[in-house]
C-alpha cells in the first residue's frame, strides 16, 4: 500500500508531465469506447438493413428449395405450423411467403420482377417494409375480388423503371409450378423505399392468395420468414425452431452425410441464408483490434517514456531508498504502480468522455450522408439513409479501461525492472 | 422458334437474297477446298457449291405469308406439358402465334411486329412487352428462345458457311459449319447444319458456344407442301438437360395464303386469341 501511495505522489510532482501522459491515454481510451459503439451500431444497422427488409433473422424453406430455389419446390404451411413456430423462445412474428420470378410490366416497358406473395397482416409484423410506404398505401387486409385487378405495391426505384404508381395497371407474366403459364392483371397500390437494394429495385408484393393464384400453388409456400427478438442469437433461435417443428437444419448439400430430402424442411438462420453478408460482418466486427493496435501502440510508448524518464531522473533517490533498505521487489511495485495508476485514472477518464460521446451519438445518431456526394450512403445493398445510430453497450464501455490497464502493466514493466535492480552505491555516486 | 419455324414466321419476300455473301474468290476458294475435302468413299457424292445449298434451304420456308397450326410437347424434367398453337405470318416481320389448349393457357398468345416482341396475357387482356434483355430466356417455357422468334434476318446473313460432307449415324450428310460475321449481334459461335444430300432437307442443326454444344435440332417427318419437301416435325434438346426437349409438330401448315394485315394488331389479336 505504502508504494501506491509513493506512487501517485510521485506522479504529482511532475503534474505537467504526468497530465500529459494521462490526456494521452484518456484520448486513447475515449476514441476506442467510440468505435466500439460505432462497430456495434453499424453492425446492428447492417444486419437488421440486410435481415428485416427481406429474409427475416431466420428462414425455413424445403432443403430443395433452399438449395435451387424453383416455383414448384413449395410445402404447406398449416395454421398449426405458424402458431409453433410462434410459439418459440426468440421468435417476433413469422411470415409465409410465395416467392416468384415473372416478368413484370405494361406495353411500353417491363422487367424481371420478384414476386412475393405475403399474407399483409403478417408480413407487417415480420418486417418494416409496410411502415416504408412512400406512395399509396400497404395491400389491404383480404384481396381484391375478381374481376378487380390484384393489388401490388412495389419497390420505388422499380416503380420508377416501368414508369407507374399508385393507381396503375401492370401485368404479370410468369411461369407457375405446374408449367404452365400465369397471368394476371396488377393494380399498383403504393411503393415502398425501404434502403435494401433487392426489394426497392426489383420486388413486387402481392397477397399470398394472389400469387397463389397466378402460380398455380394452391395452399402452398416457398418460404416463412421469421423475424427474432436478438438479431445475434438467430443460430440459436433457429435451432429452437427446428426442434419444435421436427425440421432439420442441414441443407441438401451441407455435411458429410447422405444427402437430406429434397422435401424436408431446412431451418436457417440469417448467416447461412446471406454468407458473404455474415463473413463481412465477422471481420468487421474483429477489425477494431488493429484500431486497438495502432492507437494503444502510441499511449503505450508515451506511457513507457513517461515512465523511463521519472524513473531516471530519480535515480539518485532510488539509490538512497534501496541504500536505506528498500527492497528491489517494492522498488518493482512502486514503479508499476505509477504506469497502473495513470492507465487507471487515464482510462477513467477517456472511459467517461468516450462514453458521453457515444451516449450522445447513440441517442441523436450519426449522419453518415456527410460521407457521400448524394445523400445517401449504401454499402452491400444496405442503404444508411437518414442517421446511424452507436450502440453503447457494457462492452464498449468496459473493454478499452480493461485493455489499457493491462497495457499499462506491460508499458511499466521494463522502467519498473530497470529500477529495482539499481546498484545503491554506484548510483548515489553517480558513476550509473 | 428454331431456325425453321423463325424462317417461316418471318417470311422473306421471293428474290430476296439472304445468302452468305461471298466473295468470287472466295467461292473459288471454297469449291477448291471442298474438293479436297472429297474422300474416296465419299466421291460419288460431290459437294455441291455452298451458295446453292443454302439458298435452297433458306427458301424451303420461304413464304409471302403462312398460316400453320402445331402442336408443341414440352418435355421437363417434372412433367410433360402438350400445347396447341395456331400461328399467321406475313412479309419479313409480322408473326402471331396463339396458344389454344390447355384451357388454363388458352388465348396466350405472342405477337412479333417490326417494333418489337408482345406477350399477350388473356387474363388480364393486354400486351406486355419482351424487354431486349430477355431474348435469350426460354419462350413460353420451352426449350425455343424468345430469340429464336425476334431474330430479324436470317442466320444467313450473320453467319458464313463452309460446305463439307460428314458422316452421322451412318449415313452421309453435307455439313454446313457456320461461323459468325466480324462484328454479326449472335448468339452463338458457331452452328453445323446437316442437310441431307440427295434433297437437301435439313436433318440436324447443332448451336455451339465458345466450342460447347448448346443445344441441337432434329427434323422429321418430310411431307410434300406447296411443290417443296418440308420437315413436319422438329426436336430440339438442350445439351446441358439431356433428357428434356420440345417437339414442335405441324399439324397444318399453309404457304402464301391470303392473311389479314389486322390480325397483327391489337385489336386483330384479341380477336384472334379469343377466338
Amino acid at each position: 500500500m505504502i508504494s501506491a501511495k509513493i506512487g501517485i505522489r510521485n506522479l504529482a510532482r511532475n503534474r505537467w508531465r504526468s497530465g500529459l501522459t494521462l490526456g494521452g491515454i484518456a484520448l486513447s481510451v475515449a476514441f476506442m469506447v467510440w468505435i466500439i459503439g460505432f462497430m456495434e451500431g453499424w453492425l446492428g444497422t447492417m444486419i437488421r438493413g440486410a435481415t428485416a427488409v427481406e429474409t427475416g433473422q431466420v428462414q425455413i424453406h424445403t432443403a430443395g428449395f433452399a438449395d435451387k430455389p424453383r416455383v414448384y419446390r413449395s410445402f404447406t404451411v398449416s395454421r398449426e405450423m405458424l402458431e409453433t413456430v410462434a410459439g418459440v423462445d426468440g421468435v417476433v412474428a413469422a411470415s409465409p411467403r410465395v416467392k416468384l420470378n415473372g416478368l413484370v410490366g405494361h406495353e411500353e416497358k417491363s422487367q424481371v420482377g420478384r414476386i412475393f406473395g405475403v399474407d399483409p397482416i403478417l408480413e407487417a409484423e415480420t418486417t418494416p417494409v409496410p411502415e416504408t410506404i412512400v406512395e399509396g398505401r400497404w395491400l389491404s387486409p383480404d384481396p381484391a375480388e375478381f374481376p378487380r385487378p390484384r393489388e401490388v405495391v412495389l419497390g420505388e426505384v422499380m416503380a420508377q423503371q416501368l414508369r407507374v404508381g399508385p393507381g396503375d395497371e401492370l401485368v404479370v407474366f410468369l411461369e407457375a409450378a405446374d408449367g404452365s403459364l400465369g397471368n394476371d392483371l396488377l393494380e399498383v397500390v403504393g411503393t415502398v423505399r425501404t434502403g435494401n437494394t433487392a426489394v426497392d429495385r426489383m420486388t413486387v408484393y402481392m397477397h399470398l392468395e394472389d400469387a397463389r393464384f397466378v402460380a398455380a400453388l394452391d395452399g402452398q409456400v416457398h418460404e416463412l420468414a421469421i423475424a427474432t427478438t436478438n438479431l445475434l442469437q438467430a443460430r440459436e433461435t433457429a435451432g429452437l425452431i427446428a426442434v419444435a417443428l421436427g425440421a432439420q437444419t442441414q441443407g441438401v448439400r451441407d455435411g458429410d452425410g447422405p444427402p437430406a430430402d429434397e422435401e424436408a424442411l431446412l431451418v436457417r438462420p440469417w448467416p447461412e441464408i446471406l454468407p458473404s453478408m455474415y463473413q463481412m460482418l465477422t471481420l468487421s466486427s474483429r477489425s477494431y483490434w488493429i484500431t486497438y493496435l495502432l492507437i494503444y501502440l502510441v499511449a503505450a510508448i508515451g506511457l513507457l517514456n513517461t515512465q523511463r524518464m521519472s524513473a531516471l531522473e530519480r535515480k539518485r533517490e532510488f539509490g538512497v531508498l534501496m541504500a536505506i533498505g528498500m527492497r528491489p521487489r517494492k522498488m518493482f511495485r512502486m514503479i508499476l504502480t505509477e504506469s497502473l495508476v495513470l492507465g487507471a485514472l487515464g482510462g477513467l477518464i477517456g472511459t467517461f468522455v468516450g462514453a458521453l460521446i457515444t451516449w450522445y451519438h447513440a441517442t441523436i445518431g450519426l449522419n453518415l450522408a456527410l460521407f457521400t456526394d448524394h445523400g445517401e450512403y449504401t454499402f452491400m445493398g444496405v442503404a444508411f439513409s437518414g442517421r446511424m445510430y452507436s450502440i453503447l453497450t457494457p462492452m464498449a464501455a468496459l473493454q478499452p479501461i480493461l485493455v489499457m490497464v493491462l497495457v499499462a502493466f506491460l508499458a511499466g514493466l521494463w522502467p519498473a525492472v530497470k529500477s529495482a535492480r539499481l546498484d545503491p552505491a554506484p548510483t548515489i555516486a553517480g558513476r550509473q | 422458334m428454331g431456325a425453321i419455324i423463325m424462317r417461316l414466321m418471318r417470311s422473306v419476300p421471293p428474290g430476296r437474297r439472304i445468302l452468305p455473301r461471298l466473295g468470287g474468290v472466295a467461292s473459288i476458294l471454297l469449291a477448291v477446298s471442298g474438293a479436297v475435302l472429297i474422300s474416296p468413299v465419299e466421291a460419288q457424292v460431290p459437294v455441291p457449291d455452298v451458295s446453292r445449298v443454302m439458298d435452297y434451304i433458306d427458301d424451303l420456308y420461304r413464304a409471302q405469308s403462312s398460316y400453320s397450326s402445331m402442336r408443341m410437347t414440352v418435355v421437363r424434367e417434372r412433367g410433360t406439358r402438350e400445347l396447341e398453337l395456331e400461328a399467321w405470318s406475313k412479309g419479313d416481320d409480322e408473326t402471331l402465334i396463339v396458344i389454344r389448349s390447355p384451357a388454363r393457357e388458352a388465348g396466350t398468345a405472342t405477337l412479333r411486329t417490326e417494333d418489337g416482341l408482345w406477350n399477350y396475357a388473356p387474363r388480364a387482356d393486354r400486351l406486355i412487352r419482351i424487354p431486349t434483355g430477355l431474348l435469350s430466356d426460354s419462350w413460353m417455357g420451352s426449350h425455343f428462345t424468345n430469340d429464336d422468334l425476334m431474330r430479324e434476318t436470317s442466320y444467313l446473313d450473320d453467319y458464313d458457311a463452309v460446305l463439307s460432307l460428314d458422316e452421322l449415324a451412318g449415313v452421309t450428310y453435307l455439313k454446313a459449319v457456320l461461323t459468325p460475321k466480324p462484328d454479326a449481334p449472335v448468339v452463338y459461335s458457331e452452328m453445323i447444319w446437316y442437310i441431307t444430300t440427295e434433297d437437301w432437307i435439313p436433318y440436324r442443326t447443332e448451336y455451339y458456344d465458345d466450342g460447347n454444344l448448346i443445344r441441337s435440332m432434329t427434323f422429321e417427318r418430310i411431307q410434300t407442301i406447296s411443290g417443296k419437301k418440308i420437315p413436319m416435325r422438329m426436336i430440339i434438346v438442350p445439351e446441358d438437360e439431356p433428357e428434356e426437349r420440345t417437339v414442335v409438330e405441324y399439324l397444318e401448315l399453309e404457304l402464301d395464303v391470303p392473311v389479314d394485315d389486322e390480325i397483327f394488331t391489337r385489336q386483330g389479336l384479341r380477336r384472334a386469341a379469343r377466338g
